[in-house]
Parts: structure tokens; C-alpha cells; sequence
């Protein structure tokens, strides 16, 4: 199987960095290997996709918007109506690209134009409010909770994987500067890279 | 009265005098702070502000207004000196700290927010909350605690290092306890909610909307030593539900000349002056004021063992109890008089006293003093308005804004909520740079990097000691004579997807768009909605209902934007960006076919790709596609790969060119081979300018008689300037060459000029008026400023006779 080639080459390097405490207040990996596919439902077969979807999948529906779904090896979900994307591994994205034919929809394969960080540690959502202008409180922004930010000007994708961590699909080109923000702004809580 | 002359040795001295420590107050004795305020040595303690303590070392007046050059005192800004920068600080609002290095600034407007200036020091926090509550007095401690209890998320800021506002020096008493033991049980309270969060050192300097209120955090600049983890400020962009402003009120003082005199200070001042910082703001204090608030200073002060000389009530029926308590602490009472002058250079050191009702015939009375400590209320009965004499009376001491007889007679002192200010507040932004997925394998290459439009590029690979632009021509010159590769990662990719993308693509680039075969591609030109040339475009037909589009880097968001406001939302047709997620590289020259053959194996019954045709395919699971078209005009192709595996496909590209003696070749290069070719780019997308000027059909475009069309130039005689600047460059203007001298609009501009290595001598593209029909006359390309101007031959776009090279690949 061929390595994909990080987009942070040169930058991540792991250890612990910034403030000196007994637990790192954030944590940062990259996630190397992933599949990205963005969806698009035509209106007029959106309906029927979204319920052969479905049961492909053995879900009960479709994410509603700004949600996702768990599924085994990745995650479903939906940024607004039509348009979904999956994260995760290759093996469901293959699935999902050959079951919409192009009459009901289009596939797009865009894992090699992002970089995946995981971000952890109980400061996680607060190093992300130094960028975010989303409300990341727990009742506004819960777990498997998806939207659309930005840090700086940088674009991103934001999704809440569980209580502690975020996941975050920055385009490749922007990854290094968008590294160099996160990685100044963690030192004040002291940062690991996994 | 005997008149006091001013200039007595106690008056100059005076400067230095008054302001000395009492008993009590919350700072902490145990922890002197030694600090610098002018390269004068001084001592405070812990918990000093540096106004306070300044003032407790005999300094009352520590700077100069901004606009009338007036003495400031301890409300002045200051320049505080740390790790070799200055900043402007408000003095009462610096904490004291070891080792401080303060002095006076000059000409500093105190309400406007300079720090701010510096978006390095400055971290932007997005906070969202369901009540901010602005002060952490009495009542925003309250209002917190409630709020809290209720479940809701709670900010609650506080200007002061110490929260608590008036606790800090008020005698009351709260829910039974001493407002200094009810404020710490509060806070120690709140400080355990998980929901609530405190922020002191924090002012609101801004409201944008309904909801949202800038704060500005100091972080870090009342620090001697800077952490370099954190910030110097912070600008807290809070969303709030509610919004809860707790600052108290407006202090105001009564308006007579001179009332900024130092020395004179509202009630609340001198009143924490003397209670939380333990410092007498003055030896002969005078009292000022119209209703009991001024009284209630009284037993204050005389339990701190402040003496107080006078108090002055311009009330003509003081109540009967104000009288006995002046009388029981053996204080003169002046009622029924107002202050109508203050006197002093530097600080005050005496008042005049008039009795109410504007008798002429009463005699001033003059009360030799140092401090005044005032606080107006306003009444129905109204404070007199001030007299005609010396020195300047201000509504607005602060600001300077002067008084004017119709303006209420009072004047401002003390502003609780500052958003009044002007805050300048640089949004963050990261640098729009990106960094192509070969960068590393480039880097290694020896490449040099310059950032060109949002990109960082390899525009060279000079050998050592070459020059870049000497390099560029050597790359060109390998690519003409043998083989080079280049990284075009960079160019903007855009796929377009659905039953409706050929028929969306043909209303864009003509009907051939829509009958261009699967495995061919095709040029075109996007044009703007009046008709003119946006950007170039190339299209790969992927699959019936899948085209990619590329284009230049610069046009790439452009086209982005135009497509999708060109897209009907009823259609079945998606357009996304995925410039980045696809690496690509230039494989041109004489040697490219070979290189190509000996590279992919798999490729060898696909050799007869025709021109402008492509194949997808696999090798060894690397996912390729290959395309035979060049930018430099003679044998080349363009392959492209999934991002992450563009330097495996660079490796394998070099690796097997290396016997063919293949150069990479930087993006310097490549626009020398553009240009030789009479390609266009970015640079020939100029307004007014059509699809067909361009040269290349397009449905949108007819085409009319003084049209602009692309042609190519080539140098016919030397000018009579040095070799360097006679040179043909970008931007320079087109004349008639009937020997007019040049001047006015002209009737073109050159778009895109080099040296030709091939051909030895300039070339360059420009966009002339009916420039086809000109083709072998002469014109004249001007410099800016009239120089150097260069008679030049037009010709077709193309430079090159390419055809063999052509045939040969």
C-alpha cells in the first residue's frame, strides 16, 4: 500500500511542548490515513437515495444537517440538506461512492486534499475558541455535532468525535500555517503531539 | 483676606509634598516593590497600583493633556518601559510590580486605545455566554451569584486587578457581614461554579450588535517578565444571551476655574486612595459637594487620620445634621458657597470660595489647601455656574472639552463603561499562504521559494552562485533542447460533476464543450457577465457526466466563484474545488516521450495518445493521469496524482529521466516557454479584453471592430539606454511608431515580457487595439516615465516555429 505523504512534513514532531504540567492541556495527532468523500443528493432523487443510503449503511436515517452519524470505521454526516460528506476509513467510502450512480448524485474523493488533526485534552475546545467564532460549549456544540469554521481565514471543518475530542479537515496547502497557529496558541496550556 | 503670594518655597516644594502612607488599607507590607518613575528610585508594596504608589512617594502630577499642555495627575497616561518596548498605560490602572520603569509620556490622548496596535501581542478569544456582567461591584456580585444559581453560564469582568468595585474601600456592611468579608466570601463563592468565569484586568472597550461586546484582557503587561507562551492582551469577542452592565454611575464634580487642576478628586478616588491603598491624597483637605455623599466621606476619612480643613456646600439650607457633624469634628462648614477658582501650577494648592446669590460686594474667600475632594449630585437646586476670571473651566477635564455657558453646570469626572473610545481592533488573520504537497522533494532539489499570488513556488533551481533569473534561462533552454519537470501542483482544479455538466459547461465555453469525447480536453475562455475574459481554462472530459477544469493559480477562485454563481440550483450538477487535493507535474521537451515510455510501462499500447488526449490508469497503485499537452509549445504532458503521492510520482519521474539528463525547471522558466509559445495567462486576462481577442472561440464573445487583440512583439533596433533597462517588461505602454512622441493612453500594454534564450533577444505578448491587423509594422513600447522606449516589431502571439519539435515528439 503506497504512504500518503504528510502535508505537515518537516513540522510535527512529537513530544511535549509548551507550558510544563503534569497533563498536557491539549493534544494534537495527525490522522495520516483517512477517506474524505463530499456528497451531493439531486433534489429529485434525494429521497429515494436518502433511504437506500440508509439502509446500505444500516442506519436509521441520514444525519440532519450540522449532524453526524457513527458508522463502523467512520462517520456520516451532513453540512446542509443535500450535501453530506463521510470521513473515515477507505472500506465504507468505497461503498458509499459505488452505490450513487451519477443520475442520483456525485461523489467527490477529496482525502488527499486535507489534513486530518485530532485534537484532545481537557483545553481542547478552549485553544479552539482563541480561533472559532462557533459556540463550542458542550450544549451548543455536542458530540457528533459538524460545521463549517474558520481560523484566521483558513477554512476548515470542524466535528466534535466525542466529549474530549474534535476533529478537524483543514485544506492540505493551508495545513502548515494552520499548524503553526495551533501549536502557538496550545503552548499556554502545554500541547502533546501523539 | 490678605492675599497669599503663590510662589512660596512650601508651594514649589509642594510637588513633592502631601501623599503620604496611613494605617490600614490592602496592600501588602510584607512585599515592598522597588520601582523607577523618571530614573527616580521609589518603593510601594504589593498591591499598589502605580498611581498610588507614586502618590505615596510625594508624585501627584505625572504627566501633561494632550491638547492644552495642562498638568495631569494620577488618572495620566505614563509610558511604562519592559523588554525594550514602551507602552502607554493609565497609571491608576498599572499594577505595581518589582522592578517597574515608568515615566511621563507627552501628548498621549488617554481614552484612545493605542495598545491595541500591535496585533502580535494581541490573542482574539470567541467567548459565548448567557450573561455578561460588566463590574464586580456590590451589585454585579449579586447579579453573578443569581445568575449562576439559575444554571446559566455566567462572565462576569472587572477593570480592576481586584474585583469587588466599591467593597474595596466602602464601610458598609452586606447581609450582615463587612463588605471586605462579604466581597471574599463572594468571590471565593463564585470562583467554585463551574459555569461562571472571572475575568479581571478586563475592560468592555466595544459593542458590535445586540450581543456581542469586545473586552480587552491584560494578560501579561502588568508583568515585569513576559512568559513567551502568552499573550500580552487578549480581546475576548463575547456572544452574550443578556448583557448586564454593573459600573455604577457617572462620577460628576461641579465646573469652576481650573477644575483640572491635580489634586482635586472625585469621592470615590480619594476615597480608595485612602482606604484600600492607604495613601493621604492630601495634608489640608477641603470637602466639596451638595448632598450627603460628601458627609458620609467625613468619619472615613477622620477613622484614617486624614485631616480635613474646610467643607464648602453650595447648598444655601444645609440640613441640620451635616452642620453637627462638621461641628462635632471640629470641621469649618462654608454653606451656601461654591467654589468659583482653583490656583496652583502643578498641583492645588489653594481655592476661592464665593458666596452664593452673585453679591458684588461680597469678598471672595481664599482657603489654602491641597487636595479637593468633590462630589456633585444633580438637584433641582442648580450648582452655580462659573464666574468670569482666569484659568480655563472644562466640562470634560478628561477629554479637555471646554465648558460653555449653556452646557449644565456640571462636569465629568469619571466615565464607568468606556466603549466611548475609539478602539481599532485588527481582525486575525493567518497569511494566505499555501504550500504545494512537493515542497520538501522541491526544497531538496535545491529550489528557491517565492511566494507568488496565495502560493509559495519554486520559481528556480540555480546551481551555485547562478543567478535566478540567469538559472531561468538555462531551465527554459534544457526544455527546448532535452527534457525538464516542473511542479504545477498549484494550478487551480475544479470538478464538475452531473447529468447537466456538459449542457452547464457548453452555455460557458461553446457548444464543443458538450461534444468533446471522454479522454480529451479542450481550452476555453470563462468570460464576465458583460463579456470580457475572465480567466483560461482547460477541461478533461473524465466521464460522460464528469469534467475536471484546470487553470492558472490565480484565476483558480475566480472561476470558482463565477461557476457556481453560473450554476442553476435546479440542476443535477455539483462543483467543488479540489485543487488540493490533486499534485500535478509539467513533463516537457525533445526527451519528454522517452522519459514518459520508459516511466509507465503499463502506458505502452496507450502510445498513441493523441494531442489534447488523456488516460487514467494505475501503476503499482499510484493513480495517474497522464495528458499529452504542453505549455511550452513543443512535446509535453501533464500528469496528475492523488496530493499525498505527488512526490512518489516526482522520484519515479527524475529516477528515470536521469539518464536523459532531466532538469527540474522552476515556475521562472516555464513563463519563458509560455511566452515563447504565445500562450496566454493570467497576465493577458486585462478588462476589455474578449475570448476571441484572445484568440480562442467562444460563444459568448462576437467580437467587434476596435477590438483588443492579443499579438506578440519582438525588439527591432537597441535602444540608446544601457542593455538593463532597455529591456521589454510588463506594464509598458503601446504607441504609433510614426515617431509622435509618446504620450497620452497609448493603444496597448505589454502583458508579458523576457529574454527568449532560445532566440537570443526579448519577446513579449500584449494586448493591442485591432493588433492582428497591424501584424509587421513597427510600434513603439514605452517605459514608465517616458523611458526607455523600444521600437518593436508585432507579430503573431507565437515566437517559436514549433511545428518540428512538435512532429518530432
Amino acid at each position: 500500500m503506497l504512504e500518503r505523504n504528510s502535508a505537515l512534513k518537516g513540522q510535527r514532531i512529537h513530544g511535549r511542548f509548551g507550558k510544563a504540567s503534569e497533563q498536557p492541556g491539549v493534544t494534537i495527532e495527525e490522522i495520516r490515513e483517512f477517506s474524505y468523500l463530499e456528497l451531493t443528493l439531486w433534489e429529485s432523487e434525494a429521497a429515494s437515495l436518502r433511504s437506500k443510503l440508509a439502509e446500505l449503511l444500516a442506519i436509521q436515517s441520514l444525519p440532519a444537517p450540522e449532524q453526524s452519524s457513527l458508522l463502523p470505521g467512520g462517520r456520516l454526516f451532513s453540512l446542509k440538506a443535500g450535501h453530506l460528506g463521510y470521513l473515515g476509513e477507505a472500506g465504507p467510502a468505497d461503498i458509499l461512492a459505488a452505490a450513487i450512480a451519477p443520475e442520483e448524485g456525485s461523489v467527490v474523493p477529496l482525502g488527499h486534499g486535507y489534513c486530518c488533526l485530532r485534537l484532545g485534552g481537557p483545553k481542547a475546545a478552549n485553544l479552539l475558541r482563541r480561533g472559532i467564532r462557533l459556540d463550542l460549549r458542550d450544549r451548543a456544540f455536542p458530540v457528533h455535532h459538524v460545521a463549517r469554521a474558520d481560523i484566521g481565514g483558513i477554512g476548515l471543518l470542524l466535528l466534535r468525535r466525542d466529549g474530549g475530542h474534535f476533529d478537524l479537515l483543514v485544506p492540505r496547502s493551508q495545513a502548515v500555517e494552520l499548524w503553526r497557529w495551533l501549536t502557538r496558541r496550545a503552548a499556554q496550556f502545554g500541547y502533546q503531539v501523539l | 483676606m490678605a492675599r497669599i503670594w503663590p510662589f512660596t518655597l512650601r508651594h514649589i516644594t509642594g510637588r513633592r509634598a502631601a501623599g503620604q502612607r496611613i494605617g490600614g488599607g490592602m496592600i501588602d507590607r510584607e512585599r515592598p516593590l522597588a520601582f523607577l518613575f523618571g530614573g527616580e528610585q521609589m518603593q510601594g508594596y504589593a498591591g499598589d497600583t502605580l498611581a498610588s504608589a507614586l502618590l505615596a512617594n510625594g508624585h501627584l502630577t505625572l504627566g501633561r493633556s494632550a491638547v492644552y499642555r495642562r498638568p495631569r495627575g494620577l488618572d495620566a497616561t505614563v509610558l511604562i518601559e519592559r523588554n525594550g518596548k514602551v507602552t502607554p498605560v493609565r497609571a491608576s490602572e498599572q499594577e505595581l510590580y518589582d522592578g517597574l520603569v515608568a515615566r511621563r509620556a507627552v501628548s498621549i490622548f488617554p481614552w484612545i486605545k493605542t495598545a491595541i496596535a500591535d496585533p502580535g501581542e494581541v490573542e482574539h478569544v470567541h467567548d459565548h455566554t448567557d450573561v455578561l456582567i460588566i463590574g464586580s461591584g456590590p451589585k454585579g456580585l449579586r447579579r453573578a451569584v443569581l445568575a449562576a444559581e439559575s444554571g446559566a453560564d455566567v462572565i462576569l469582568i472587572e477593570r480592576d486587578f481586584e474585583p469587588g468595585g466599591r467593597l474595596l474601600y466602602e464601610a458598609g456592611s452586606y447581609s450582615g457581614l463587612e463588605a471586605a468579608d462579604w466581597r471574599a466570601q463572594m468571590i471565593t463563592h463564585l470562583k467554585a461554579q463551574p459555569n461562571v468565569r472571572l475575568y479581571p484586568r478586563t475592560t468592555a472597550i466595544a459593542e458590535d450588535g445586540r450581543t456581542s461586546v469586545l473586552l480587552e484582557e491584560r494578560v501579561q503587561d502588568y508583568l515585569r517578565e513576559i512568559d513567551p507562551v502568552l499573550p500580552v492582551r487578549r480581546l475576548r469577542h463575547v456572544q452574550a444571551a443578556k448583557t448586564e452592565l454593573e459600573t455604577g454611575q457617572e462620577e460628576i464634580g461641579f465646573v469652576f476655574q481650573n477644575n483640572d487642576v491635580p489634586g482635586i478628586f472625585d469621592a470615590r478616588t480619594a476615597l480608595s486612595l485612602v482606604r484600600r491603598y492607604a495613601v493621604q491624597p492630601g495634608d489640608r483637605i477641603v470637602l466639596y459637594g451638595n448632598d450627603e455623599t460628601i458627609y458620609a466621606v467625613v468619619p472615613l476619612l477622620i477613622k484614617a487620620g486624614v485631616p480635613i480643613t474646610a467643607i464648602v456646600d453650595p447648598r444655601t439650607m444645609v440640613p441640620a445634621r451635616c452642620h453637627q457633624l462638621a461641628r462635632s469634628a471640629g470641621i469649618p462648614l462654608y454653606p451656601g458657597h461654591c467654589i468659583v477658582a482653583a490656583r496652583g501650577r502643578h498641583r492645588l494648592n489653594r481655592l476661592i470660595l464665593r458666596k452664593t446669590g452673585d453679591d458684588p460686594l461680597q469678598r471672595d474667600i481664599h482657603l489654602d489647601c491641597d487636595a479637593l475632594i468633590q462630589s456633585a449630585a444633580i438637584t433641582e437646586e442648580q450648582p452655580p455656574v462659573p464666574a468670569k476670571g482666569r484659568g480655563k473651566c472644562f466640562a470634560d477635564p478628561e477629554k479637555e472639552t471646554l465648558w460653555a455657558p449653556d452646557s449644565p453646570a456640571y462636569s465629568l469626572l469619571g466615565r464607568p463603561y468606556p466603549l466611548d473610545g475609539e478602539v481599532i481592533v485588527p481582525a486575525e488573520k493567518l497569511p494566505a499562504l499555501r504550500i504545494g504537497p512537493l515542497k520538501s522533494a522541491l526544497e531538496r532539489a535545491g529550489a528557491v521559494f517565492r511566494t507568488q499570488g496565495d502560493w509559495q513556488l519554486a520559481t528556480a533551481f540555480p546551481a551555485a552562485d547562478e543567478e535566478e533569473g540567469i538559472a531561468a534561462e538555462r531551465e527554459a533552454l534544457a526544455v527546448r533542447n532535452v527534457a525538464g519537470l516542473g511542479d504545477i501542483s498549484h494550478l487551480g482544479k475544479i470538478d464538475v460533476q452531473g447529468p447537466d455538466a456538459a449542457a452547464f459547461l457548453a452555455r460557458l465555453f461553446g457548444e464543443g464543450w458538450a461534444k468533446l469525447p471522454v479522454g480529451r480536453l479542450r481550452h476555453g475562455i470563462l468570460s464576465r457577465e458583460e463579456g470580457q475574459a475572465l480567466a483560461g481554462v482547460l477541461g478533461w472530459r473524465l466521464a460522460p457526466h464528469h469534467y475536471c477544469l484546470t487553470t492558472a493559480a490565480p484565476s483558480q477562485a475566480a472561476v470558482l466563484l463565477r461557476l457556481k454563481e453560473m450554476k442553476p440550483e435546479e440542476e443535477k450538477l455539483a462543483v467543488t474545488d479540489i485543487t488540493d487535493g490533486w499534485g500535478a507535474l509539467a513533463l516537457d521537451g525533445p526527451a519528454a516521450p522517452a522519459i514518459l515510455a520508459e516511466s509507465f510501462p503499463v502506458l505502452a499500447q496507450e502510445s498513441s495518445l493523441p494531442a489534447m488526449g488523456f488516460v487514467t490508469f494505475e501503476q503499482d497503485e499510484l493513480p495517474l493521469r497522464l495528458a499529452r499537452l504542453s505549455l511550452s509549445g513543443g512535446a509535453g504532458y501533464e500528469i496528475m496524482t492523488p496530493a499525498g503521492y505527488t512526490d512518489i510520482l516526482w522520484n519515479l519521474l527524475r529516477e528515470k529521466g536521469k539518464s536523459r539528463s532531466l532538469i527540474p525547471v522552476g515556475t521562472l522558466a516555464r513563463n519563458i516557454l509560455r511566452i515563447e509559445a504565445g500562450h496566454i495567462g493570467p497576465a493577458e486576462m486585462h478588462a476589455g479584453v474578449t475570448a476571441a481577442g484572445l484568440g480562442v472561440g467562444s460563444t459568448t464573445s462576437p467580437g467587434h471592430k476596435k477590438e483588443v487583440q492579443l499579438v506578440g512583439l519582438k525588439p527591432v533596433s537597441g535602444a540608446e539606454d544601457d542593455k538593463d533597462t532597455a529591456r521589454l517588461r510588463a506594464g509598458m505602454t503601446l504607441y504609433e511608431g510614426d515617431g509622435t512622441p509618446p504620450g497620452g493612453p497609448g493603444i496597448g500594454t505589454v502583458t508579458s515580457a523576457c529574454h527568449s534564450p532560445t532566440l537570443g533577444h526579448d519577446i513579449a505578448l500584449a494586448l493591442l487595439t485591432e493588433g492582428r491587423a497591424r501584424t509587421g509594422t513597427l510600434i513603439r513600447a514605452v517605459g514608465e516615465g517616458g523611458k526607455p522606449v523600444i521600437d518593436v516589431k508585432i507579430g503573431p502571439p507565437r515566437h517559436l516555429d514549433l511545428q518540428k519539435e512538435r512532429a518530432d515528439a
